[in-house]
This record gives C-alpha cells, structure tokens and sequence, in this order.
C-alpha cells in the first residue's frame, strides 16, 4: 500500500479526513487500485482513501462532491465486472480498514458488521457458536461483505440458501450528500418501501454502504458430499434436472467438465479422474435423517443416469479437498492456459446439456478452448475462455467469444451474469436484455438515491442518463 | 372499476388516466380494504388478468397474472408436485398480486421467508401507462436493479403489479405437525430455543392465543424419514404435553382474517414475552371476538376481533404501538372501521429512510396519482 507523498494536492485534501496515511496519490500506490478482478481494463484514479468510520466516508464524499470527483466504491477489489474499476478524475473510497464486527445476536441470529468484514469471517467467528453465514462466492476468504451487498453475491450453496439480498436485512449508507441513512431493519417487515432490495445489487451506484446487518443461520446437522464423474456434460446435466425433478433441494450441485477437471486436478492435490467428460460436486445438508435419505435418493439417480464413479468423501478433510478443488477452479485456469477470460451467464437448468453443446460448437468454430464450471442447480454458467493474450489479437477474439457466450445465454431466456455484476464489463449487453422502459424504470431508482450520479456514474447503464425533475412524465 | 384483460389493455388505462390527471388505486380481489383506504378517481382491478403466462416445471418457475388467487395457482403447481413457498391467508379469495403488493405471508415463512425470498421477476404497468419488467425467469440474476423486490410491499403506490416470476419448490411428499398447548409466552421462546439448539428444522412454527395460553404448532416437512426422525427428536426434548390436534390451521386462519379490525405487530423474537404483555394480551383484551397468533421465530404477532369499544381500542393501540415502535418493531392496523382509522394512523411512525422513500415515489408517481396518501407517512 502506498503512502502519500509531502504535499501532493490531492492527498492534502483528505488527509485530514481519514489521516495521510490512508490517503493515496502517488502512482506507484494507485496501482494497487487501477483495476479489480477485472484485470484487463485498468483506469488510475485520481486518489483512493481509506476511512475508518461512516463519518469519515461521508466527509470523504461530502469533499469530493465540492471537488466535482466521481467516487468509486471499493471492498476487496475481488469483483469481476470491473465495479470498482476506477474512472478517470475519480476518488476511490475503500472499505478496507473497516473490519469491525459491530454487534452479535445470538438469539435473533442478526450480526452487524463494517462493510470491509471478510465474508468468511463472519462464519468463522460464529463457528464456535454453531453457526455460519450463508452466502459464499468463492472468494469467500477475501471478498468483503460491502462488497457482496454491492453484487448481491451468491456462491455454490445458494441454490439452497439463496443470496446476499436473502441474508442481509438492513444497512448503513451514506448518500451524496453526505447524508447518513438506516435502512430496513433487523425486525421483521419494517414499514414502507424495501429499500434493502434496492441498495443490494446496485453495485455500488447508490451509494457507500457502511454497515451490515446479516442475518445467520444455525449450521445443519448433517452435510453429505457426493462427487460423480459422467462420459459427458449431456448425462451430468441430466442427472442434475432428474434429482430436482425427483423434489430434492441439494445445497449445492456443481458441474465441471473435462477441463476444467484438469486444471483443477493440475492445480490442487485432489484425485480426480482425468479420462471423463464431467463431474457433479454435490452437498446435501439438513437434519441428519433427511439428509440420510436425499443423499441416498440422489445417489440412485446418479448411477440410473450412469455415473462413472461415485466417490462420498471419508472425512471432513477430504470433503474440504474436493469443495477447495472447486473453488479455486478460476485460478486453476492458470495452469493450463496464460490467461483465461470468466464469463457469467445464466440459462433455464432443463437447457444446460443444450447450451453446452452450444458452448462446443463456438469453442470448435472459433479455435479456443472454453472449460466450463459452473452452479449447475441454478443454471449458472461460468465458461472460461482460454487465450493467450501474448499472441497477436488473441484477447480481443477471446472476449468477443465470451459475449457470444452471453448472446446464447439471452437467446434461451436467461441472464448476462448471475453473481458477477454488470459494472464495466456488461453495461452494453443491458441493452439486449432489457428494453429502454426497463432501464429506464431501474433508473427512477439511481436518480431517487443518486441525482447527481456521483456514484459509479459509467457503470450498469449502456447509456448516458440524466435524472430530470419530472421523470415519469410523458 | 376497470377490468384489463391484458397488460396492454392496463397500460392504455393508465395512460389515460395520466393525461386526465385521474387518481389511481388497485386492488385484487374486489374488497374494499386493508390499511390503504383513499379515495380514488379510478380503480382497476387485476379480476381479469387470471391465468398462468408460463410454467416449466423441471425448471421450478412459474410466470402468473396478478390476479390469479394464491389457490388456484397452487392447485395447478400441485399437480406438478410442485408449490409456491408463500401461505397468505385466505388463500382461495387472495390474489398473487395482492398478496406481492402487501408483502403477505403465513407461517411458512419461518423457514421461506417473504415474497421478495422467492420472487425472481415482474412485469409492471407504470403510473404513465409504459411496461417494464424487471428480473427474469432465472433464479439467478444480478443483472440490473431489482425492481421485483422493490415492488413487495409498495401497495401499489409505486406501479401497477402486472405479472410475477416466482422461483418454486417441491411440494414436500410429508409434513407433520406437533401441537404443544397451554404454552406461555416464555414457553414459547424456551420451545424455539431448543429446535434451533437441536438443529430441528421445522418449516412453520405458529402459536395461536386462547386468552389464556398459546397453543404452538410446529410442522416439519420434507421426505418422511426426516419429518419422522425430528418429530421424535422435539417430543424428546420439549417435554411437554402435547395435544392430538392435527395442526391449528383454523385458529390461525381466524387470527389472520376475522373480525372488522386485524392488527401486525413485529418485534424481535427475544422480545417475545414482552410482545405478548404490552401487545398481544391488552389488543386481545380490548376487542370482541378476538383471536391472535404469534410466528415466534420471525418475531411477529397478528390479532384481530371486532371494534366494540373505541375508545378502549384505540388506547390499547396506541400504547401497543408505542411500546413496539420503542423497541425496534412496528404496529400497522391493516384493517380497521372507520372510527379507528380516522383516530389512529393505520401504519405509524414513518422510518429514518422515509426521504429516500418519498424520492422514489417522485420518480415513479410524479403527479402522485396511485393511491396517493393511502402508505406510510402519507406517501
């Protein structure tokens, strides 16, 4: 992290704010900050801050707003849309130092947190106690809770337990105008509009959130884990609609296919059978009876559908091995390829044998290889595009392959991302999904927040809006 | 009353009535009521907009017309073994659309919360006649604001609910219900306590009040071995009598709808013998016919009867709101005679959001014509 340098204009502004040493101008220190997960658009900004306390972000932005600074919301820098991808002339204020874990109740399982709290700390810290927070993204030992309210973040065991916006029930935000305001409310059904709903999600275009309150579940009794390999993604997929269809709700259920099993296989210890065209990591959890059972309904699925092999992990270690082999699937890429683009489409779950094949046809026409993992109980694709980006204008097809991803995604009724965002990334492709009503109906709520648009002005919206005084009228 | 028989057909009315500057309001079922009670210039009912748009079973969504009751619309996912994870009562005069635009639940929302937990799209109809949609017919979506969620509970002050996208469960193959009675407040929290100590998960937890006792039903569901397995493991550790009773649905369903005043209150779910004595008991007391339930693990209480004394109710009211307004939770009269409402705010104290409130109103409704001053803080 850098530090400011003596007499910099920018960092003296805010130094007395949130102190000069949270307060960064020099290039060197700005790197850090030019880009997030997001790593192939890279924008310097004009001074990134760090405060410490929801006065000190609602200073921050009060004296940027004077100084005609957009401002760019920052957790952990995890988010691959580009997000927090900084603009140019911009002040970047990020949530890193606020780490606090305000508030515990145990009884009424609310939890109230700084908005830079690690995701997985918020179970850690409650495990002693028999309890988690639900909603893991992958990034879960990095990404921040401000963070996952921004991009209403999911994660394998949402499918289940469903996302940020189902675990979260009121927030601290500061506006543009400086103007700090609670909303929802950790009692059941506080009056008036959900404007919870609104603010998560909203990928940082409304404004700072600067304290959580999540609610937390009591750990299940019982998790099975169930790991099968199939000849291709055709039976996989088929055994994934046949288990829902048979009234089980696994936890999670994840698809890999061949390569990506090899970059995982590549990059971590597990054993994974390297000759098979897909595998199911599935979690059934619950009271021990039920989950007894579900597995071992879900189990006979697999083998009708004919499964390969089926594998129940023997200890907790070995079900952590195969979970970590999952999760760390983006990053096994790697292994395999120099660089990788991760795309994030949703389709209706009976398409995914279909859209695979229609994922093979475009890898076979266009010369790239794409390994697909992805929440398969839900529909979530994440193929991954491989390229390398050292040769010739590689990036370029690779990504243009990745949005013809999201055109096949759109074509079966589904989404251009399920947990990733829209940020930078996918503002064009708004377009194509919604209609000029709809963007504009989700623009009466930017403009209720944020009339100025201070926040993440380029983001989500394909084009330019302003928030007249009178919109909505004909 | 205007009686749209598609969505196109609503937009042209609402156009309409833009260009005449004609208040709006809306309703579902055709009954005059609940908390918003304005005077309208225009009312347009959803009764004609009925029918299921889409239903894929093995993909778990359904897309229903506004006006679809909550039972019809069951009925037709239960031959799928399928379910919408949303019990409003009244199920058979209820509509989709009502129960959306009132944030409506039952006790399944001990397990399944709201119907913003499981609402994945809309299809609204604007103050100025344009159509919009918002979400999908995916579970999983992020793209954009979430206008669907935000719409749960806006009594349509902010748009006209048009069609709903719901994300379905499996209709459990058993369920069970557990009735322990002559239960008190503490009782209760003390029977919570130990499901949540003992990882039960059941999927409705209600207790119906007597004037006396509560009477708690707890309903597991799911795959028998499971349902059977923590039957057991409750009667194990509750030890206390139990009753025969198959479960307290009627009770509930009186608690729910009866009488000409019905009453909510929330507070947390640790606040539970207090929600009884400086709630639940002095409202049950002061009004005829009563009945109430509470849904202990969400934290909230229902009770209703007759206004046979105003004076009387309207002091139980005011002290119970402000005893629940003092500890976080709220008091809203969603029905009431008209002695009551012109005396006493169906809704109360409006929230510290109440600007950003009354901005997105502004923006949706800018010439304030849907049912306008009907919601919280005359919005």
């Amino acid at each position: 992290m850098g530090t400011a340098g003596p007499g910099r204009e920018g960092c003296m502004v805010f130094a007395d704010i949130v102190g000069a040493e949270n307060c960064i101008t020099d290039p060197a220190g700005l790197r850090v900050y030019e880009c997030d997960g997001l790593t192939g658009t890279r924008v310097r900004p004009a001074a990134v801050v760090l405060p410490a306390t929801t006065d000190e972000v609602a200073r921050c932005i009060v004296r940027a707003v004077e100084l005609g600074m957009p401002i760019v919301p920052r957790g952990s820098g995890t988010g691959l849309s580009g997000g927090a991808l900084p603009i140019v002339g911009a002040l970047v204020i990020g949530t890193s130092r606020m780490r606090a874990i305000l508030e515990v109740d145990i009884e009424n399982q609310r939890m109230r947190v700084q908005p830079g709290v690690i995701n997985l700390d918020i179970s850690k810290h409650l495990a002693p106690l028999g309890y988690y927070y639900a909603p893991d993204p992958s990034s879960q030992s990095v990404c921040s809770i401000g963070g996952n309210v921004a991009e209403n973040s999911g994660g394998a065991h949402c499918l289940k337990y469903g996302f940020t916006i189902n675990h979260v029930v009121a927030l601290t935000i500061v506006l543009a105008s400086g103007e700090v305001v609670e909303i929802g409310s950790s009692v059941a059904d506080p009056l008036g509009y959900d404007l919870t709903s609104a603010v998560i999600g909203s990928e940082g275009l409304l404004g700072i959130v600067t304290e959580v309150v999540v609610r937390f579940l009591r750990k299940p009794q019982a998790t099975r884990t169930v790991f099968a390999t199939f000849p291709s993604t055709d039976e996989a997929g088929e055994a994934v609609s046949q288990i829902i269809s048979a009234g089980i709700v696994p936890a999670a259920i994840e698809m890999m296919d061949a390569l990506a099993i090899e970059a995982i296989v590549a990059s971590t210890h597990v054993d994974w059978p390297l000759d098979v065209g897909a595998a199911l990591l599935m979690d059934v959890d619950g009271y021990a009876a039920e989950v007894e059972e579900t597995a071992d309904a879900a189990i006979t699925i697999l083998e009708r559908i004919g499964a390969l092999e089926i594998r129940n992990p023997h200890d907790e270690s070995e079900r952590a091995l195969m979970w970590k082999g999952r999760k760390g699937a983006f990053a096994a890429m790697g292994r395999i390829s120099p660089n990788y683009y991760v795309q994030d489409g949703v389709i209706p779950r009976s398409d995914i044998a279909r859209v695979l094949r229609e994922i093979a046809e475009l890898s076979r026409r266009s010369g790239f290889r794409i390994a697909n993992v992805f929440h398969a109980g839900d529909g979530n694709l994440h193929p991954l595009v491989l390229y390398d980006a050292r040769s010739g204008d590689e990036s370029e097809r690779a990504e243009h392959v990745a949005s013809e991803i999201l055109q096949i995604c759109i074509k079966y009724g589904g989404s251009i991302t399920g947990e990733h965002g829209v940020g930078a990334d996918k503002a064009a492709y708004m377009g194509e999904m919604f209609s000029d009503d709809d963007l504009e109906t989700m623009h009466y709520v930017r403009c209720a927040f944020d009339a100025t648009r201070t926040f993440n002005p380029t983001k989500v919206f394909p084009a330019p809006r302003i928030c007249g005084d009178r919109a909505g009228v004909r | 009353m205007h009686a749209p028989a598609s969505l196109e057909e609503a937009s042209g009315l609402l156009h309409e009535f833009a260009a005449k500057r004609r208040t709006v309001g809306f309703t579902g079922a055709d009954r005059s009521g609940g908390p918003l009670r304005v005077q309208v210039d225009e009312t347009v009912s959803t009764r004609a907009l009925a029918e299921i748009v889409e239903y894929v079973p093995t993909d778990q969504i359904v897309t229903v017309q506004a006006g679809m009751t909550v039972a019809r619309l069951q009925g037709a996912l239960r031959e799928h073994k399928q379910r919408l994870a949303l019990d409003p009562p009244a199920p058979e005069r209820t509509t989709i659309g009502g129960a959306v635009a009132s944030a409506g639940y039952g006790p399944l929302r001990t397990r399944y919360g709201t119907a913003r937990d499981v609402i994945v799209g809309m299809t609204i109809v604007r103050a100025d006649g344009t159509i919009a949609r918002g979400g999908g017919k995916v579970v999983k979506n992020v793209a954009g604001f979430d206008i669907p969620k935000l719409m749960v509970g806006t009594y349509g002050t902010l748009a006209m609910v048009g069609t709903i996208t719901f994300r379905l469960h499996p209709l459990p193959p058993a369920s069970s219900d557990v009735v322990f009675p002559a239960c008190d407040a503490a009782a209760l929290r003390s029977l919570c306590a130990t499901m949540t100590q003992a990882q039960l998960e059941p999927s409705a937890v209600y207790a119906t009040f007597d004037a006396t006792s509560y009477a708690c039903d707890v309903r597991f569901e799911g795959f028998p071995a499971g349902v059977a397995a923590q039957r057991e493991a409750l009667l194990a550790l509750a030890q206390r009598e139990r009753s025969e009773d198959a479960s307290l649905d009627d009770g509930h369903e009186a608690a729910r709808t009866a009488g000409d005043v019905q009453v909510k209150i929330t507070a947390a779910p640790s606040m539970l013998e207090d929600l009884h004595a400086r709630a639940v008991a002095p409202l049950y007391r002061a009004l005829g016919a009563a009945h109430a339930v509470v849904y202990p693990f969400v934290g909230a209480a229902f009770v209703s009867g007759d206004c046979t004394d105003v004076p009387r109710l309207l002091s139980a009211l005011a002290a119970a709101r402000a005893w629940a307004e003092s500890a976080g939770g709220t008091l809203v009269t969603t029905e009431a005679p008209a002695a009551i409402r012109d005396a006493f705010d169906p809704w109360g104290a409006p929230p510290p959001s109440f600007a950003l409130m009354r901005a997105l109103k502004e923006r949706f409704d800018p010439q304030r014509r849907l049912s306008p001053g009907g919601f919280v803080g005359g919005l």
